[in-house]
């Protein structure tokens, strides 16, 4: 996920995202978090 | 551990505060993570709601007859989805902290028709039902966001039963990559 996509989550607020555009390198303001998909099964 | 308690309660806070302000704009959030199919099958205001980051669903084996635990259901697109895998003979149990996000999950379910979606108020810090007692918990961009994360998943994990299933979506950082002043930052004590 960029900076960008996070601008639709509610915690990333306007001056949150200014700061990250600010400080993160633009080469990596593309890929700042990643999603995961984690799956687990309780012993029986 | 008071300086803890007192990070967590701002942490929750936080995005009770945020959470409560989200005005169901987040529709392309919705679009790029599930199937035209899918959104078809989910009333519009949960998909105007949605604020997952993943479509864990798809990874879920979720089978007629069981109960599903979506920990923080949020405008509900998840539990709405799922609740149609399980059919009329199992159920899923919608929990939010937020009274304005279970009403949006128990209204859409309704629209929908469904009447095995149930909403519960509570914190997924303590969630609220009896240990044994869920086959399969869920979760999308939600865990992220708990003061204490370990404390959630032993909570999911009391909670299903022996062989129960858990998937779960979340967002990750690699804190090596981010400036200090971002990782301090109020808003991302959260994730």
């Amino acid at each position: 996920m960029g900076v960008e996509d996070l601008e639709l989550y509610p915690l990333f607020t306007p001056d949150l995202l200014e700061l990250m555009r600010q400080l993160i390198p633009s080469d990596r303001q593309d890929a700042v978090g990643i999603a995961v998909v984690v799956r687990a099964r309780l012993p029986e | 551990m008071t300086r803890d308690l007192m990070h967590s309660a701002e942490t929750k806070e936080l995005v009770r505060t945020a959470y409560a302000g989200v005005d169901g704009s987040s529709e392309a959030v919705a679009h790029k993570l599930y199937a035209a199919a899918e959104l078809a099958l989910v009333p519009r205001t949960s998909v105007e709601g949605a604020l997952g980051v993943a479509n864990h669903l798809r990874h879920a084996a979720i089978e007629p007859g069981e109960t599903v635990l979506d920990v923080g259901c949020g405008a509900g697109i998840d539990s709405i989805l799922a609740a149609r895998r399980t059919g009329p003979t199992g159920r899923v149990l919608a929990l939010d902290f937020l009274p304005e996000m279970l009403e949006r999950t128990g209204a859409a379910a309704a629209q929908a028709g469904l009447d095995n979606v149930e909403p519960v108020e509570g914190d997924m810090e303590a969630i609220p039902l009896p240990d044994a007692t869920v086959d399969h918990v869920i979760s999308n961009g939600v865990i992220n966001l708990a003061p204490r994360k370990a404390r959630v998943l032993a909570e999911c994990a009391r909670v299903l039963r022996p062989g129960g299933r858990l998937t779960v979506s979340d967002l990750t950082v690699d804190e090596e990559e981010l400036p200090p002043e971002i990782l301090t930052h109020p808003a991302t004590w959260a994730g």
